[in-house]
């Protein structure tokens, strides 16, 4: 996996880009933060699997930001 | 979390407390004498959000009624991080029966927002809302003065203040989950094998039941073949007669009509020939005419000429005319004739190439093999069977007529061509190969039947291992996905440890630097810095000793100085790590051991030392004078009504 992370140059994913610690708060943010760090040690393991690792990154996000969108609950019908 | 007013009815010692305008930045004193009611109103506000108070739980609430009131309520404005705005009301009979009612606030109006009720409900969202519990807010944002402690090292507050409180409960859910996918792997495997074995043990071969289903249809092509063959024969053999007799009469006809235009041909030429020269120059003739007739009878054969050889010329002529036509039209008659007889001709000899054809050829090698064991079976055990038994000759599977019953067949069919073959002859052919293909039709048949058994066995098989093969493919899915989930399971509680030592290094760091701050202010300069080691145990940096002392060892009254500053710098750290830009801390009495030059310097440094601890509540008897604050609350001695 490493090998194919240089071959096709995907510093990009390296990136999470798509974890957006912005629109998050608290413990979930710098959860987020610390995983954009670490991403990049964990990489350069022989045995790193991206694909598990932004599924591990996503469960725990989904965890810990299970926060109650208030509009919707007072809101609702 | 802020508060931005407290309202309550009969709560303690008030039969009406009132406290509005509160500043979102800034300090709020609250003083008065002993039994005045300043600790109420700390109550009053952890009572609103939580349903109890530091000292009462939900089992003894109804002591925080008014003396001789029926009902204590309590309602709190506050806001949260996301500027949302909310009304908390909370109500405790004098039989402790507590009700509560939560309200978002619309500003600018809009559809009214729904109030939750439901006590379970509103405990959980505020939870969520305000980002802390009671317990972590007892340890945090709501310091009694009797009990001024730091939170135990391993407890869930200290681990909720260092932003890892969920960690621990995440980690042990996934874990439970990673048993339950890991029981899953192995309740699988072994039935992957037992199913691995069934599916052995069937033997399937793929392209079998193709095979078989392949020659099933041959057999039916070379039963229908002899039917089709057989019905053809059958209608042009009763025809060969028939034809028979018209092709020759149309023979007869043409050779006579022929013989006639022959005849009339040169009669009519002749005629004509005669006659015109006769016309135009009958001199011509005069020598011939007297050689002939004499010379006396030459006008009378030159008028008998001019008279009689023009119609005898036109009479040959029509007659030669019909006579070609005729001969024409037989000559048609024999050509479609012999067409139709071509044509049985070949049916003839068709038929000769299937009855001796061995059928056998045309299957797989394997069906026929197959095909001969389920005959011989058959001949031993179902000889009592009432179907027309199949004759086995040797490995054959059919009765192929002898050779020579038919060996004059394709004579007759060459002869037929032209209808030189005995009708009889035919008839007696056709009977013959109607009979032979009639009687392999039914070892067809026969046949037929045993492999479509064959085939219906082979399907039940090929379901069989289709339905084995479909348990064996949701068993590898379940066990590749009960895998990976361990995997990404795993993969998440790295990441959380990880993320844990991380932030406990980063909370270590900031109550490092946040009481650096405000340490110094407490303890009049004796002491400048704490850490909190990894497993959260408290040291001081002792400048007389050089080095980092234990809490333990540090005198009582210092300790609370200390603890005042550890508190803050963890409420702060609590604050951010659940959401809170801004946060209320209410603290009662911190200032117990304190002496007034420090009182008087912690009371002036408290509004400026954290940007998230904004609001901050203090309780005292009384505040040194001209202590700078932005809302002061006195209670009043001997009164239960205080508005401020």
């Amino acid at each position: 996996m490493k090998a194919n992370f240089q071959e096709k140059g995907m510093s990009a994913e390296l990136e999470l880009r798509w974890l957006k610690t912005e629109r998050l708060s608290g413990t979930v943010k710098r959860f987020a933060e610390f995983c954009k760090d670490d991403v990049k040690k964990q990489s350069q393991q022989d045995d790193f699997d991206f694909s598990v690792y932004q599924d591990a990154i996503k469960q725990v996000v989904e965890k810990l930001d299970d926060s109650i969108a208030i509009g919707e609950v007072f809101n609702a019908d | 979390m802020l508060i931005n007013s407290l309202f309550a009815e009969n709560f303690r010692k008030y039969s009406k407390l009132e406290v509005t305008d509160i500043p979102a930045n800034g300090t709020i004193t609250v003083s008065g004498k002993n039994e005045s009611g300043k600790t109420s109103i700390g109550e009053a506000i952890c009572f609103a959000l939580f349903g109890r108070t530091f000292s009462l739980n939900k089992n003894n609430l109804s002591k925080l009624v008014y003396w001789g009131a029926d009902a204590a309520e309590v309602r709190i404005n506050f806001t949260t991080a996301d500027d949302n705005n909310f009304n908390l009301y909370r109500s405790v009979d004098d039989k402790g029966n507590v009700k509560v009612k939560l309200e978002r606030l619309l500003l600018g109006g809009g559809k009214a927002p729904k109030v939750l009720e439901d006590d379970t409900e509103i405990s959980k969202i505020l939870n969520k809302i305000i980002g802390f519990d009671y317990d972590a807010f007892a340890n945090s944002f709501y310091l009694v003065q009797r009990e001024l402690t730091t939170p135990e090292p391993q407890s869930t507050t200290i681990k909720k203040m260092a932003g890892i409180g969920d960690y621990a409960a995440i980690s042990s859910e996934l874990d439970k989950d990673n048993t339950k996918n890991q029981d899953k792997i192995n309740t699988a495997k072994p039935e992957v094998l037992t199913t691995q074995s069934a599916l052995d043990e069937i033997k399937l071969d793929e392209t079998w039941l193709p095979e078989l289903v392949d020659a099933d249809q041959t057999l039916e092509n070379e039963k229908q073949q002899r039917e089709t063959l057989l019905a053809e024969l059958t209608e042009d053999e009763k025809q060969y007669t028939e034809n028979s007799t018209s092709f020759f009469g149309a023979r007869k006809k043409r050779g006579f009509f022929g013989f006639l235009s022959f005849l009339f041909f040169p009669v009519m030429l002749a005629s004509l020939l005669i006659w015109v020269v006769n016309y135009f120059r009958p001199k011509l003739l005069d020598n011939p005419l007297i050689n002939i007739f004499g010379l006396d009878e030459l006008a009378n054969t030159h008028s008998t000429i001019s008279t009689w050889l023009l119609p005898v010329a036109i009479i040959t002529g029509i007659g030669f005319l019909i006579s070609l036509m005729v001969r024409g039209k037989a000559r048609q008659t024999m050509q479609a004739l012999t067409g139709k007889a071509e044509d049985f001709s070949k049916s003839l000899q068709k038929g000769h190439g299937v009855v001796t054809s061995d059928v056998e050829s045309v299957l797989p090698e394997r069906v026929v093999s197959l095909m001969q064991k389920n005959t011989q079976n058959t001949a031993v055990t179902d000889s009592s069977a009432h179907e027309e038994p199949v004759v086995v000759k040797g490995a054959s599977l059919f009765s192929v007529p002898p050779q020579e019953q038919f060996n004059n067949l394709d004579s007759l069919a060459v002869n037929a061509s032209t209808y030189e073959a005995d009708p009889e002859e035919i008839n007696a052919a056709v009977l013959r190969l109607s009979d032979t293909f009639d009687k392999q039709n039914v070892e067809i048949s026969s046949l037929s039947k045993t492999l479509s058994t064959d085939i219906e066995k082979e399907k039940r098989r090929s379901d069989d291992a289709g339905k084995l093969r479909a348990t064996l493919k949701s068993l590898n899915a379940i066990i590749k996905d009960s895998e990976r989930k361990i995997s990404v399971n795993n993969t998440s509680m790295g990441l959380m440890q990880r993320a844990a030592e991380d932030s406990i290094g980063l909370f270590n760091k900031n109550i490092t630097e946040i009481t650096a701050n405000s340490l110094p202010k407490f303890t009049n300069g004796r002491y400048k810095k704490v850490r909190v080691a990894d497993d959260f145990t408290v040291q001081v940096y002792s400048d007389e000793k050089r080095g980092y002392m234990d809490f333990d060892e540090i005198s009582s009254g210092t300790q609370r100085q200390i603890m005042l500053a550890l508190r803050l710098a963890m409420s702060e750290e609590l604050a951010k790590n659940t959401g809170n830009k801004q946060q209320f801390i209410f603290l009662d009495e911190p200032f117990a051991f304190f002496d007034p030059q420090r009182t008087q310097s912690t009371l002036n440094a408290l509004p400026n030392i954290s940007d998230v601890i904004t609001q901050v509540w203090i309780v005292a008897q009384e505040f040194p004078e001209g202590t700078d604050v932005d809302k002061v609350i006195n209670c009043p001695t001997g009164s239960a009504e205080l508005l401020a």
